[in-house]
């Protein structure tokens, strides 16, 4: 038995007709995109989004406590030193805030 | 990919890449959902070639690893053919070689597949198969060896 006997039982299986039809590329890509929006769904909003609600009283908490150290008139030095604590880390906040807006767009 | 593209990559591979899940998984069913699956992650992917040849071998390769996926899930409740018996035109034999391939193991199938329908190199294979180009060449000359003594056994000298 040669190759080409091979060859020949290959082909004659590679030209028989099967039944049914592959998927058309119009219901393909069209189901490509439905899974696409599913997934998304699925993970929900992004990040930012959905930390919204907890940042913002994270950054009115840490505020309040500025506006506090800059109304009080009699300041002691622990205070003090809470007040620019509380600056710093305002302003990472809105500098990791900052970040995350300009990646996501 | 844009679209246009794909549907000329779908036109020239649509049939060839059905013909080769079908064929090797011996199941018209599975090998259909095979094959929307290969397209669904192709389409999904960002780095999808837009090459043909690549393109062809990309899904040839997402294919070929589902067809195992399926094979090891399904094998038990997978019917062993569902189309009609293929028979060698010219020959008074009537032996169906869609039958006589299944007697082959899913491996070999996909290597004298891709080897002598696909006309494949021994490279292109491993790539698909994830496989070493020298194990392919072996392979193939055993899984060969194995169809040649199956025909001969239904009588195709």
């Amino acid at each position: 038995m040669s190759d080409d006997s091979v060859r020949a039982a290959m082909t004659a299986l590679a030209n028989a007709e099967l039944p049914g039809h592959p998927p058309s590329a119009e219901v393909l890509t069209r189901q490509a995109d439905l899974r696409r929006r599913l997934e998304r769904a699925a993970r929900g909003p992004p990040v930012l989004e959905k930390g919204i609600p907890a940042t913002l009283a994270v950054v009115c908490g840490i505020a309040a406590v500025i506006v506090t150290q800059v109304i009080a008139a009699d300041r002691s030095p622990a205070l003090a030193a809470t007040g620019w604590a509380a600056f710093a880390v305002f302003a990472l906040i809105i500098a990791a805030a900052g970040r995350l807006v300009f990646r996501e767009r | 990919v844009d679209e246009r593209a794909f549907k000329e990559i779908h036109a020239q591979t649509a049939q060839a890449l059905r013909r080769y899940v079908v064929r090797t998984l011996g199941s018209v069913a599975a090998g259909d959902d095979v094959v929307q699956e290969t397209y669904l992650r192709a389409l999904s992917t960002t780095n999808f070639p837009a090459e043909p040849q690549q393109a062809r071998a990309y899904l040839f390769r997402i294919a070929s690893n589902l067809i195992v996926d399926v094979w090891r899930k399904q094998r038990r409740t997978l019917p062993s053919v569902e189309s009609e018996g293929v028979f060698l035109p010219d020959t008074e034999l009537r032996l169906d070689l869609s039958r006589l391939f299944q007697t082959l193991t899913l491996q070999e199938r996909q290597l004298i597949w891709l080897a002598y329908v696909e006309g494949c190199d021994h490279a292109g294979i491993a790539g698909m198969l994830g496989l070493r180009p020298a194990s392919v060449r072996v392979m193939l000359h055993r899984a060969r060896r194995r169809f040649e003594i199956a025909l001969r056994g239904g009588g195709y000298e």
